[in-house]
């Protein structure tokens, strides 16, 4: 049985190496689906690993709190415009109060806007958010010139500000900014120092931006007395799942909501690993979105296989004819132009695949000389994949013309001209 | 022993509102080891008959006993199994595949075999190649062979399976006469060695290298004889 199968193999691959063009082409289709659906999936893999190693880098053992009710699933209310006042000064110091959350290491607050700042003739508009100074100890980051604020300036309405890298090559270019004095809504701010370069990491960029003390910001600037965010950092992820908790209990009480449940919550807690998880979700659905739409090629490919063993088989006419007088009976003859079918499809795959990698390798190659930090990532499951969908392909869209072959009869194919 | 019974055997082709009768009720028995022609003009059901004859086809009525065994309405399967075991086809116009080589060709019949559990398919092959004195052909494709050569090895496929009858339909009809005489010399030689052959012609020539001669016309025996003056083929004595 085994020793026949080889043999139906091996000449099977003697009729497809007789006409090589013919076969080429035909594979065209499989190989161009197949290699889609391999640098589609490897692609998608190596962005969703950029976007995610990006976030990964911002920790996942930070939490936000948002101000208002959001659903399990959905984005905070906040993030929908909606200025909701309910988290304040005080939350963000009752949260830093190490005996109402023990896993925490720090905690920032922020309010955010945007603004025109200027100096001297130059002006520019950029993101200015209003801190606490626990700043750099949750969002890491690290200063170029100068200092970073203090626990009195962040109370006392002092106007000093901390310039992203991008902030001040854009009003001083080369020169020194520490001392000088930049102007934000009518009023003046000395610059006391200058955030080192870090570039975009998950949308966020650090360096088009202006800190400022909290309390500063929300008087003088933005004329508010609530937080847009606080951000805290947990010692380690395992504690994340007790700090929220610690966090909701620590909110609830100060907010006088007796509603264990969650439901009565004015304010959202979130992790970073949950942000993690949404947008896996989402780009996972995106790749899979993707490949299915390169797959539609490889159902293209196979109506062409389906095509071309149709002409095989009328051009094979007497030779199945032949076959039949020697005692082929229909399932043999129909096994045989299966195999074919099915070898042709399986070359085609192999091939694809291989055109695939080296297709997703370029790009891999294109995208690091550009600086990405991009990974090249082929799935052991995505190759397998190929392999016996392209197969199946074939078994299935050369059925049809392998039964129509063992059906014919044996004296009506030998005369056949 | 009787090989072949056949009995009012009829033939016939519906196409449209048209009957052909090609075969009108045919009778007559072949023994074992006979060496029988069927001869008659073109049109005459020859071909149809030895085609029923080699299960390639299927009567429309009457009894047909190979070996004592009913054929008559076997079914498809059945029929390529019988065509494996018990018969070997030779045709004019050799019908040997062109991407196998010779010794693929003559292992051919031997792929579809069921009955044989542990068998060399190559030594065989070989061993029949050699029989009809081709063994160092066996490599070579059979675009790259003489006609003569050709209708050899379509003989060595014919008896690859040890058949318990051979049909040669014309064999030297599209070859030059020297290679016929050599094909026939052979067919004689198997005949010798206890083959059952059925010759089908049209040139009464052919049909006296046979033992016998059974004649038709318009589907029906007008004739069934032994042949008196039998031509002996010898392409030894003709190069001379």
């Amino acid at each position: 049985m085994f020793n026949k199968l080889k043999q139906s193999i091996a000449s099977s691959i003697a009729v497809l190496l007789s006409n090589k063009i013919r076969s080429f082409l035909t594979m065209l289709g499989i190989i161009i689906g197949v290699s889609a659906v391999i640098i589609i999936m490897a692609v998608g893999a190596g962005a969703q690993n950029l976007i995610l190693s990006q976030i990964e880098s911002l920790g996942t053992n930070t939490i936000g709190i948002m101000p208002g009710k959001s659903e399990e699933s959905g984005p905070p209310t906040s993030a929908m415009g909606i200025v909701i006042t309910t988290l304040t000064y005080e939350d963000a110091m009752a949260i830093k109060n190490k005996s109402n959350v023990p896993n925490l290491i720090d905690a920032v607050a922020y309010t955010k806007a945007v603004a025109t700042v200027s100096y001297k003739s130059n002006t520019y508009d950029t993101n200015l958010n209003g801190c606490t100074v626990s700043y750099l100890a949750v969002e890491g980051g690290e200063l170029k010139d100068g200092r970073f604020l203090t626990k009195a300036e962040e109370k006392n309405l002092a106007r000093v500000a901390i310039l992203g890298s991008a902030v001040k090559n854009e009003l001083f270019g080369n020169s020194t900014a520490i001392g000088k004095k930049i102007k934000i809504k009518k009023h003046l701010f000395e610059i006391i120092g200058v955030m080192k370069e870090r570039g975009t990491v998950a949308f966020q960029d650090y360096d088009d931006q202006i800190i400022i003390p909290i309390k500063t910001m929300q008087k003088l600037i933005v004329g508010v007395n609530h937080l847009g965010l606080i951000r805290a950092k947990i010692d380690s992820e395992k504690n994340i799942e007790r700090a929220i908790s610690d966090i909701e209990i620590t909110l609830r009480d100060r907010h006088n909501i007796t509603d264990m449940s969650g439901d009565s919550d004015d304010f959202t807690v979130r992790s970073g690993a949950e942000a993690l998880d949404m947008i896996t979700v989402i780009t996972d659905a995106l790749r899979y979105f993707l490949a299915a739409m390169a797959a539609i090629s490889l159902i293209v490919g196979g109506i062409g296989i389906m095509n071309i063993m149709l002409v095989n088989i009328t051009e094979r006419t007497r030779e199945i004819g032949l076959r039949k007088a020697v005692g082929a009976n229909n399932t043999q003859i129909m096994n045989q132009f299966l195999i074919e079918s099915a070898i042709l499809t399986f070359i085609g795959g192999l091939i694809g695949i291989v055109i695939g990698i080296l297709i997703s390798y370029i790009i891999t190659f294109v995208a690091n000389f550009l600086d990405y930090d991009w990974a090249f990532i082929i799935s052991p499951i995505s190759v397998i994949l190929a392999i016996i969908v392209s197969t199946v392909v074939g078994l299935i869209f050369g059925l049809y013309p392998a039964i129509k072959a063992g059906q014919l009869e044996p004296i009506e194919a030998l005369r056949y001209e | 022993m009787n090989l072949i019974n056949v009995k009012n055997l009829k033939k016939e082709f519906v196409s449209g509102d048209i009957t052909t009768k090609v075969l009108r009720g045919i009778s007559f028995n072949i023994e074992k080891g006979e060496f029988a022609a069927i001869m008659g003009p073109s049109g005459s059901g020859k071909s149809t008959l030895m085609h029923i004859l080699g299960f390639l086809d299927k009567a429309t009525s009457g009894e047909y006993k190979f070996e004592n065994r009913d054929i008559i309405g076997l079914e498809d399967n059945e029929l390529a199994r019988w065509r494996n075991e018990k018969v070997g086809f030779v045709f004019q116009s050799f019908n040997l595949l062109p991407r196998l080589t010779v010794l693929e060709n003559v292992k051919l019949p031997l792929t579809y075999a069921t009955r044989y559990k542990n068998i060399n398919m190559e030594e065989q092959a070989k061993k029949i190649l050699k029989k009809v004195g081709l063994e160092h052909r066996m490599r070579y494709y059979t675009n790259q062979i003489s006609g003569g050569e050709k209708q050899r090895v379509a003989i060595a496929r014919a008896l690859v399976n040890n058949p318990s009858i051979i049909f040669a339909d014309e064999p030297t009809g599209n070859l030059d006469s020297k290679s016929g005489i050599q094909i026939m010399e052979i067919l004689q030689k198997l005949n010798r060695d206890g083959n059952t052959i059925i010759l089908v012609t049209h040139e009464t020539y052919t049909s006296e290298h046979a033992k016998r001669i059974i004649k038709i016309a318009d589907g029906k025996i007008v004739g069934d004889y032994q042949v008196k003056n039998r031509r002996i083929a010898k392409y030894g004595e003709m190069l001379k």
